[in-house]
């Protein structure tokens, strides 16, 4: 079909935007946004005429692979798991993107903003177009890459800059993590494979898959422990999953990262680049299903982070380090997610992209809702806003639509609810069968405290934002169509979306791993891995399903009693004298501990003494070359007298001895 | 000046001792006994008749080298205060 | 017969005085002159090995180097007028600017 030979044109369409915008976008009206626009509108189209057809015939995959070099191959994979992520993505940057032309039209750097964004779309495509861990590599650090960029757009500002370096250093840890994984993995297969295989890519996603049983086999002795080199290896990628996805301890990076525009955050934090380090685990699912203890890390640290997350994003006062602990802690519940696939199987990448794909809706329009209050009001902080539903009424319904969305409010049983709450009940409800199964109650203890949480700081932010009096003088006015209507849009995705294609969706993705590019039998793996699969799904009480929603609605009620009929004094609660609110409210001091005392003391003090060390120690020789050479050079340079007598002189006597010389060589020796 | 005037001469004589002793020192492949011919002891017409058949094409390209020159030489000395 | 080598050393030492004139005068026309020099000791070498040799190209390629050497003293003196408007001197030990 001549649409699959369009596939590599997804992400090559926003590079080719960068480049075009970057160099020639002054000239252009408006920052040369059209460009980008239109490129990953292309990109869109073509992304979701592979979608239809995929869905229409899930086994036919589309995958076209090029020699790199060696073992390595430049590839397109486009499976269910792929497709669904190009179309979200492409769509919603389309939609960021149109934003955008109003968010920053007074902003005099709009081409390299636009320019920025367009290749950032471009390493997400890439990145999830690959077929072989590489290319997956090199796309994901390019992204990282865009990411420090982007967040540093306003470089200018310290904070910015702070910002953009924490975030790249942070990820790189992981980075380093995924890294190390990808070079196990290597020695692993080659040693596995005798060497370079005629013909076949190593490193391609279906060879990896079809070594895995001989990947869990070898083990390797840590500490005294035997493990199973797939377990290490696929704990290595989820480290680097962890660093990218803003989970416990790597999430640091990301509440700062609101130094970049609303616009950046919206994409980067919702629906692209923080996704991927889920997308990297669901990609290498298999890998995860067959090694021990791996997934139960997944669970644990998914689990973990959805709740410290959600905890600190109750006392934030910035409305986009609300949305960003939002976020880190929704990204625990897709990790989550798809950790419980320990018990159910293959199905636990379908709730997890599910809640991926809904969670980037919603997401990226609670972004965009903050985009147009701040770029009315100019402010960021909730204390001084206060009743601007009154101002904004476009923005406060679809923000107000986003909200519910997240708290995830619907009906059990029915299709009737938010795009939220098929997804996020899905993983809460997955976790029960998971604790039930297997006795791990602790990641459902997180993530139902975790959903009251959510519901408490979300409806604090649209209380103490929209409603009430204004707490301070500001002006502000509706923001302008370019910016509402892809709020509305997103607000109908984020409304409807999970109802209409809940069930659809995860068979769809389900057909994942069993098509012509790889077919795999997940029940053989998941014994490999020593995980029992729920093989008959009993019912959940009704208790169970029922309790989201009611935790949700107490959330919304604390919310509504606090902050809007404000029936208690918060003065006391919430103050520097409260202990929990304090330590809430510094963020578990892990700016002290993280930043000041192990980056700044234990980090850099052991590489400035090094660097020290260097100095002394190879400076001195290479000063003392150089120092050397240049004397040479100053002593010889007196040769060139620039009078041509000299030279010729020179020439001649250098010949006559050279005569000579040859002369005596050949007659006396 | 003057060490400047011996090092020439020095340099000078030591390419000409170089010469020399290659000149005397080489057994030269000659005729033994130079043709004379008395009634007409010009070869001006062996040579004319050498270039205008077996080099004409040399000597067709020095006149080009030769017109080359000329303008070249014409243009350099010509200098700025004509242009 | 006078020996063939005799030519060659007087040949030899025209040269020579020829590269000593261009290795210590300082003026551009001597310099020329000096190049002359050198030209013709080679125009008598090949004038020379042609009549020892009993054939006539060496003398042909003798009036060949004649030609070119008036090419090079046109060429040479036109780029001394050139310097001579420029520094109203011709003097080749001032003319050092392509040094360090």
């Amino acid at each position: 079909m001549a649409l699959e030979n369009l596939a590599f044109l997804i992400p090559v369409l926003p590079a080719l935007a960068f480049v075009i915008t970057f160099f020639f976008g002054k000239k252009m009206p408006s920052g040369g946004a059209i460009i980008p626009i239109l490129s990953i509108a292309a990109s869109f189209i073509i992304s979701l005429l592979i979608t239809l057809g995929l869905l229409a015939n899930p086994e036919e995959v589309v995958s076209q692979s090029i020699p790199w070099f060696a073992m390595l191959n430049l590839g397109v994979l486009i499976d269910p798991l792929a497709a669904v992520m190009l179309t979200m993505v492409s769509f919603v940057s389309l939609l960021i993107h149109i934003y955008a032309v109003g968010y920053m039209a007074h902003d005099p750097a709009k081409p390299r903003y636009f320019a920025e964004t367009s290749l950032f779309t471009a390493a997400m495509l890439a990145l999830i177009l690959s077929d072989n861990i590489v290319q997956l590599f090199v796309s994901w650090e390019l992204v990282g890459l865009c990411s420090y960029l982007l967040i540093g757009f306003w470089f200018e500002k310290p904070s910015a800059a702070a910002a953009a370096k924490k975030a790249f250093l942070t990820t790189r840890v992981g980075d380093v993590m995924f890294l190390t994984g990808i070079i196990v993995l290597t020695t692993d297969l080659l040693k596995l494979a005798g060497g370079i295989p005629e013909g076949g890519y190593l490193l391609r996603f279906n060879e990896i898959f079809s070594y895995i049983p001989q990947l869990a086999a070898l083990e390797a002795n840590l500490f005294g422990l035997k493990v199973s080199h797939l377990t290490i290896i696929t704990l290595l990628f989820f480290g680097g999953a962890v660093g990218k996805s803003g989970q416990f301890p790597l999430h640091v990076w990301l509440p700062d990262a609101m130094e970049g525009p609303t616009t950046v955050s919206a994409l980067i934090h919702a629906a692209t680049m923080v996704t991927a380090g889920v997308y990297l685990v669901a990609r290498t699912f298999p890998m995860f299903l067959a090694a021990p203890d791996s997934l139960l890390v997944v669970a644990y640290v998914g689990g973990f982070t959805a709740l410290f997350a959600a905890t600190m994003g109750i006392v934030m006062n910035d409305i986009k380090r609300v949305l960003a602990f939002s976020t880190i802690s929704q990204l625990g519940y897709m990790m989550l997610g798809l950790g419980v696939g320990a018990a159910i199987g293959m199905e636990a990448v379908g709730i997890s992209l599910f809640h991926l794909v809904n969670h980037a809706f919603f997401k990226a329009l609670l972004f965009l809702c903050a985009g147009s209050v701040i770029h009315a009001v100019g402010t960021h902080d909730m204390r001084e806003l206060g009743g601007v539903a009154k101002v904004m009424p476009i923005t406060a319904i679809t923000m107000t639509a986003a909200a519910l969305a997240l708290a995830g409010i619907g009906i059990p049983g029915t299709s009737i609810g938010t795009s939220g709450f098929f997804s996020k009940d899905a993983i809460i409800e997955s976790a029960y069968l998971f604790g039930e199964h297997s006795g791990n109650w602790l990641p459902y203890g997180f993530s139902i405290a975790a959903a009251l949480l959510t519901s408490v700081y979300i409806f604090r932010l649209i209380f103490m934002t929209f409603t009430g009096k204004p707490r301070s003088n500001y002006g502000g006015h509706e923001s302008p169509a370019s910016m509402t209507v892809p709020l509305a849009i997103l607000a109908v995705f984020a409304l409807v979306f999970g109802g209409l294609t809940q069930t659809g969706f995860m068979q769809f993705l389900e057909e994942t791993f069993s098509n012509n590019f790889v077919n795999l039998d997940l029940g053989r793996l998941a014994v490999l891995g020593g995980y029992e699969l729920v093989q008959s799904a009993s019912a959940e009480p009704t208790f169970i399903l029922w309790l989201p929603i009611l935790v949700a609605l107490i959330g919304f009620g604390i919310s509504f009693v606090l902050y809007y009929l404000k029936a208690v004094d918060l003065g006391v609660l919430a103050s520097e004298k409260n202990p929990i609110y304090k330590l809430l409210y510094r963020r578990y001091y892990q700016h002290e501990i993280f930043t000041e005392f192990f980056s700044i003391g234990i980090v850099y003090g052991v590489v400035a003494f090094f660097a020290q060390l260097v100095d002394v120690l190879i400076d001195s020789i290479v000063e003392s070359i150089s120092i050397v050479t240049v004397a040479a050079g100053e002593a010889l340079k007196r040769l060139q007298t620039g009078v041509v007598q000299t030279y010729a002189a020179v020439v001649v006597a250098g010949v006559s001895l050279l005569i000579i010389l040859i002369k005596l060589i050949t007659e006396v020796l | 000046m003057q060490t400047k005037k011996l090092a020439a001469f020095g340099i000078a004589v030591l390419f000409l001792a170089v010469l020399g002793l290659g000149i005397f020192g080489t057994s030269w492949n000659t005729v033994s006994e130079l043709p004379e011919n008395f009634e007409d002891p010009s070869n001006v017409e062996g040579i004319g008749m050498l270039i205008f058949t077996h080099y004409v094409v040399p000597f067709e390209v020095l006149s080009l080298v030769l017109l080359a020159t000329l303008i070249g030489a014409i243009y350099m000395a010509k200098g700025e205060e004509s242009k | 017969m006078i020996p063939l080598s005799f030519y060659l050393g007087l040949s030899a030492l025209l040269f020579s005085i020829g590269l000593f004139g261009i290795m210590y005068h300082k003026s551009g026309i001597r310099l020329i002159m000096c190049i002359e020099l050198m030209l013709n000791s080679a125009n008598l070498n090949l004038v020379a090995f042609s009549s020892y040799t009993d054939t006539l190209d060496g003398q042909v390629f003798a009036l060949f180097s004649i030609a070119l050497a008036a090419a090079e003293a046109a060429i040479g003196f036109a780029i001394f007028m050139a310097i001579y408007k420029m520094h109203e001197k011709i003097n080749l030990d001032e003319l050092n600017l392509l040094r360090w």
